[in-house]
């Protein structure tokens, strides 16, 4: 056969879904043509484990950074509403803490061990009584795990005036902060 | 590689489909990734919102004899919303709006008749109803860089928080 017989290029393409069915029914289908595209699966396979990593990450963050403020803002409400009076609470009978500092700090513990799904306590939440100004602060530190950072300390704070400040000090900005 | 007819070299298009599917891909997880911050933030942002009003609440059921006036209950509980969106507040309660000036205060006695905060005829404010409640109702227009860092124009960022606390009967208060 010389070049002259062979159909030309548009037969060539016209017959060539033909010959693919005909291939396919008699079960000897070709193999897809996979050459160059290693890098971009490769690519995308990166891209969706970072977004995933970074979406997780988000997420715990934010459920841990929400648990720890609700320990301090609870921290906050049970100092205020204690007594001014001394209590021990830190194991050292040496040294005594006010019934304020102490409910405070129980309360912050109770909150991060209710939400320990979401953060573990990291250190010893810390109470603040500042008597003269009026005042309570509560620092509370969590920590949580993250696929991208890995262990990840977090500090909620929260401040508020003692119950017994009179109602002309409350109208004030220096009894609110922290 | 392929030649066309002519015998000169052309790019074969193995792998296309891969480099579209990126192409695609990419917006739309960095869309998830923003969604999921955006959520977080406003989570967070909702919290102290409620916090805010949860502390106002409490501090005007506690602190005067006057639901009005000078030293009153409402001047308290909006200084309590004003300090939470200060600017040097940890956990600041951004807003667009007036925080504090836009909230309301409104007491309910154990009737459930609503208690004025304004003076009556005579000049006098009212005194708290003992037993009864302090609703505190704010509404924070939350910027939206602050969601996730993007301004999504349009986008409706009011949120709103209601705080009750009720009024102990037996407290003392000073300023009768």
């Amino acid at each position: 056969m010389n070049a002259g017989d062979r159909p030309p290029r548009s037969r060539m393409a016209l017959l060539e879904p033909a010959a693919a069915i005909g291939a396919a029914l008699k079960g000897r289908t070709g193999h897809r043509d996979e050459r160059g595209e290693v890098l971009p699966v490769a690519i995308l396979f990166l891209g969706v484990l970072a977004t995933v990593l970074i979406g997780v990450h988000v997420a715990l963050v934010a459920m841990a950074r929400t648990a720890v403020q609700s320990a301090a803002d609870a921290a906050v409400a049970a100092a205020q509403a204690a007594g001014p009076g001394a209590q021990e609470c830190d194991g050292d009978p040496l040294t005594m803490e006010t019934a304020r500092e102490c409910e405070g700090i129980l309360a912050a513990r109770i909150a991060i061990a209710g939400a320990k799904s979401s953060v573990i306590e990291t250190k010893a939440p810390v109470v603040a009584v500042e008597s003269e100004r009026g005042s309570v602060t509560a620092v509370v530190f969590g920590g949580t795990i993250t696929p991208l950072l890995g262990g990840l300390e977090i500090t909620g704070q929260a401040c508020g005036p003692l119950d017994d400040v009179p109602a002309s000090e409350l109208t004030g900005t220096a009894v609110w902060q922290c | 590689m392929l030649t066309n007819g002519r015998g000169k070299l052309q790019r074969g298009e193995t792998g296309s489909g891969s480099v579209i599917g990126v192409a695609i891909l990419f917006p739309a997880l960095m869309l998830v990734i923003v969604a999921i911050q955006m959520l977080g933030d406003s989570a967070r942002i909702e919290q102290g919102i409620q916090a805010a009003a949860n502390r106002a609440a409490r501090t005007a059921s506690l602190c005067c004899y006057h639901t009005g006036g000078p030293d009153g209950a409402e001047g308290v509980a909006r200084a309590s919303l004003r300090a939470a969106a200060s600017a040097n507040t940890y956990n600041q309660v951004l807003c667009n709006n007036d925080f504090a000036g836009g909230s309301e205060v409104i007491f309910i006695d154990v009737d459930g008749n609503h208690v004025p905060n304004d003076a009556d005829a005579g000049g006098n404010y009212r005194a708290v109803p003992p037993g009864g409640t302090v609703h505190v109702f704010v509404t924070c227009r939350v910027p939206n860089q602050i969601l996730g860092g993007f301004g999504f124009p349009g986008l409706n960022a009011d949120r709103k928080a209601v705080a009750v606390a009720t009024v102990d009967p037996y407290r003392f208060r000073s300023g009768a």
